[in-house]
C-alpha cells in the first residue's frame, strides 16, 4: 500500500427523490490496498460501488479516479477507464447465452488483438485461478451452483487484468472452505499483481482476513475508515452497535464451542 | 512511463531478452513475434529478463509458452527476474497445466440434423397439445371455487392487452377501410356502380377484415408480452416461487389473460367493423360521390346481420388461439435471457400462423352453413 491514491470521493451527495442516502460523503482509496466497504441496509453500499465503478454519474460532488477527475472526461476516455477496472456483481450477471470460458474471453476478444488460441488460455488460466475445474468453462451459467457463478463471475472481472476490482458481496453464498479460498484469492491477487480491491460484504471473516482499512457507513457518510482492529475499538456509537450484534454472535459461539 | 514488451532472440550466443511491460494490452505485436519463430538449433538457451518492467497473468502465460518452446522446465535458468514476477510465474505455470478449449459446437451431419428437427417439432406438438389439456382441466377448477376467478388480474389484464390497443386497433382498421373503398371504388366508378362500394367495403371488413387485422395486431402487442412476462418470471424463478406456494402457475398467470382477451379481442373488433366502415364512408363521399348518409341506408340491403356475426363470433377463438400459445411459449423459456428473445418471435410467428390458418377453416365452414 503506497500513498498514492488511485480513487478519491469528495463531498458526495446522492438522494433518491426526498431520501438523501449520502451527504458530504469523502473517501480515499490508495493502490494496491484492499478497502471493505461494510455498512447496515439501506446505508448505500452499492449505490456508492455503483458510482466508484462508473456506473452512475455521481449527483454532486467529485470523484477522481486513476488521477482523472471523472466529471471532466468523455464518454470515450470513461470507456478507456473502465477497461482498467473490473467489477463483480451480487448476482454475477454473467451473460446466460455464452458459456462461463466464453463468458470471460468475451472482455479479451472485444478489448484486444490476441490471437483466439491465446485468449482460450489467458480465459481458462482466469478460470483455474478462480479454482473452477476446466470442465465447468463449458457449462452455461444456468447449470452453475452458486457459489461456482460467484467465482466464473471474479474470473471474468479480472479478464483484463485491471488495477481495480469491485467485489459485490463475494463471499456471500459460499460455503465455508470456498469462501475462505476465495480470501485467499483476493489477498494473492493483491500481492501479485498490485491489485486494488474494494470488497462490499458483510462477512466478519473477509473483513478480518482480507481487508487492509474497512470503511463504515452509515448516518449518510463513512463513520469510519480503519484497519479492522481499530475499527471494533472505535468509540463511535453507530460503529460500535454495528459491531455489538456480530460480537454477540461471536460470544454465542464461544458458549456453543464451551459446551 | 512503460514502454512497450520486446522479445529480442541472439541466435550467436543462444540468448532471449525479454524487457518493457508484458501487458495484456500491450501483448499483441510480442504474441506475433513469438509464434512466428522457428527455433532451429537444440541448444541451451539462457533468457535475461533485467528489462522487465511489468508482468501480468497474460504476459507470465505468453511466458510460459516461450519457456516450453526452448525447453527450459525451472525458473533457476533465467536471469534478472524479480521475486514477485518469479511467484506469478509459478502461479501461472500451475494453473496453465489443465487447460481445456473453448468447444466449437461439432457440425451436426444434414440428416440428423433433419431427423432432431422433425423429432422436435412432433414433441412440441404434442407438449402444446398438453399444455392446452392443462389449461382446459384448470378452468372447471377456477369456476368451482367461485371467488377464485381472480377478477382484479382480469380487469388488469383487459387494460393492459385492450384498453390500450384502442389508438392503434382504430386508426389501423380506418386506414383499411380507406384504402378498400379507394382499390375498389375506381373499377365501380368506371361501370356506374359506385353505391357498390358499400356492399364492397362493409363485407370485407365485418366478416374478415376487421377480426382478422384485430387479432394480427394483439398477437404482435399482447401475446408477445405476454410470452416475455411469464418467459422472464421463469428466468427469475417467480415461476417456482409460485409452485412452491402450492399456487397453479396456469391458473394464476394464463386463466386471467385468457378471460381478458376473450372478452376484449371481440369489443376490439366491434371497434374496427366501426372504424374501418367508418374510412369507407369518408373515402365515399370525397371520392366516390356516394352521400355518407346513402352509403349508411344501404348497409341493412348490403350484408345479412349473419356477415356481422360471423365476425364476432371469430374474436374469441382467435383470443383463445393467442393466449395459448402466447403463454405456451412463454413456459417454454429456459433460464437464459437468450431464450426469452427467441419464445417471444416464435410466439408472434406462430400465433398469426395459426390465426390465419383458423380463419382459412372459418371461411369453409360458414361457406358450408351458408352463411
Amino acid at each position: 500500500m503506497s500513498d498514492e491514491y488511485i480513487l478519491a470521493l469528495r463531498k458526495i451527495r446522492t438522494a433518491f427523490g426526498t431520501q438523501v442516502v449520502h451527504e458530504n460523503l469523502d473517501l480515499t482509496l490508495y493502490r494496491g490496498e484492499i478497502l471493505g466497504l461494510a455498512g447496515g441496509s439501506g446505508s448505500g453500499k452499492t449505490t456508492l460501488l455503483r458510482q466508484m465503478a462508473l456506473l452512475t454519474p455521481a449527483q454532486q460532488g467529485e470523484i477522481s479516479l486513476f488521477g482523472e477527475n471523472i466529471h471532466k472526461c468523455h464518454e470515450k476516455k470513461l470507456n478507456l477507464l473502465r477497461q482498467r477496472l473490473g467489477i463483480m456483481f451480487q448476482q454475477g450477471a454473467l451473460f446466460s447465452g455464452l458459456t462461463v470460458l466464453e463468458n470471460i474471453a468475451f472482455p479479451l476478444k472485444e478489448h484486444t488483438d490476441l490471437s483466439k488460441q491465446l485468449i482460450n488460455q489467458i480465459a481458462n488460466l482466469k478460470l483455474s485461478l478462480v479454482g473452477l475445474p476446466t470442465q465447468v468453462g463449458n457449462k452455461y451459467p444456468s447449470e452453475l451452483s452458486g457459489g461456482m457463478v460467484k467465482r466464473a463471475a471474479i474470473a471474468r472481472a479480472i479478464a483484463l487484468d485491471p488495477e481495480l476490482i469491485f467485489l459485490d458481496e463475494p463471499t456471500a453464498g459460499l460455503d465455508p472452505n470456498s469462501a475462505a479460498a476465495l480470501d485467499e484469492l483476493i489477498l494473492s491477487m493483491k500481492k501479485l499483481l498490485g491489485l486494488t480491491v474494494v470488497v462490499v460484504t458483510h462477512d466478519l471473516d473477509t473483513l478480518w482476513h482480507t481487508t487492509d482499512r474497512v470503511a463504515l457507513l452509515g448516518n449518510k457518510r463513512v463513520l469510519a475508515v480503519e484497519p479492522m482492529e481499530k475499527l471494533v475499538q472505535n468509540d463511535e456509537p453507530l460503529v460500535q452497535a454495528y459491531f455489538h450484534q456480530n460480537r454477540a454472535q461471536l460470544a454465542k459461539e464461544r458458549a456453543w464451542n464451551q459446551k | 512511463m512503460h514502454s512497450p514488451p520486446t522479445i529480442l532472440f541472439d541466435e550467436h550466443r543462444s540468448a532471449i531478452q525479454c524487457a518493457g511491460a508484458w501487458r495484456l494490452d500491450l501483448l499483441s505485436s510480442v504474441e506475433k513475434q513469438l509464434s512466428a519463430i522457428q527455433l532451429t538449433r537444440p541448444v541451451r538457451w539462457s533468457i535475461d529478463m533485467t528489462g522487465m518492467q511489468q508482468l501480468d497473468f497474460a504476459g507470465a502465460l505468453l511466458l510460459t509458452q516461450l519457456f516450453k518452446k526452448v525447453q527450459i522446465s525451472g525458473l533457476e535458468e533465467i536471469s534478472g527476474l524479480g521475486q514477485e514476477h518469479s511467484q506469478l510465474l509459478q502461479l501461472v505455470a500451475q494453473h496453465a497445466l489443465d487447460a481445456g478449449t473453448i468447444g466449437d459446437p461439432a457440425a451436426i451431419p444434414w440428416l440428423e440434423r433433419v431427423g432432431r428437427t422433425t423429432a422436435n417439432q412432433g414433441r412440441q406438438v404434442v407438449e402444446l397439445l398438453a399444455f392446452i389439456g392443462e389449461t382446459a382441466l384448470s378452468l372447471p377448477n377456477v369456476l368451482q371455487a367461485g371467488k377464485k376467478l381472480r377478477v382484479p388480474e382480469i380487469i388488469s389484464a383487459i387494460y393492459h392487452g385492450g384498453v390500450t390497443a384502442v389508438p392503434i386497433v382504430a386508426l389501423l382498421t380506418f386506414l383499411m377501410g380507406v384504402v378498400i373503398a379507394f382499390q375498389g371504388g375506381r373499377p365501380l366508378d368506371e361501370y356506374g356502380v359506385n353505391i357498390f362500394v358499400v356492399d364492397l367495403v362493409v363485407l370485407t371488413m365485418l366478416r374478415e377484415m376487421a377480426p382478422l387485422i384485430t387479432a394480427i395486431i394483439v398477437a404482435g402487442r399482447t401475446g408477445s408480452a405476454y410470452t416475455a412476462e411469464i418467459g422472464t418470471m421463469i428466468v427469475t424463478q417467480e415461476v417456482d416461487a409460485l409452485r412452491a406456494m402450492a399456487i397453479n402457475p396456469i391458473e394464476f398467470l394464463v386463466l386471467p389473460k385468457f378471460w381478458a382477451l376473450v372478452v376484449s379481442l371481440p369489443l376490439l373488433t366491434l371497434l374496427a367493423d366501426v372504424m374501418g366502415v367508418a374510412g369507407g364512408i369518408l373515402i365515399s363521399q370525397l371520392a366516390l360521390g356516394v352521400d355518407a348518409v346513402d352509403f349508411i341506408e344501404r348497409i341493412p340491403t348490403a350484408m345479412e346481420p349473419s356477415s356481422f356475426w360471423v365476425g364476432i363470433i371469430k374474436a374469441p377463438i382467435f383470443a383463445a388461439l393467442i393466449t395459448i400459445i402466447s403463454c405456451y411459449r412463454g413456459f417454454q423459456v429456459k433460464s437464459s435471457a437468450e431464450s426469452v428473445g427467441r419464445e417471444t418471435t416464435i410466439s408472434v410467428v406462430q400465433s398469426i400462423f395459426v390465426v390465419m390458418v383458423a380463419d382459412a377453416l372459418f371461411s369453409i365452414l360458414f361457406n358450408e352453413l351458408d352463411l
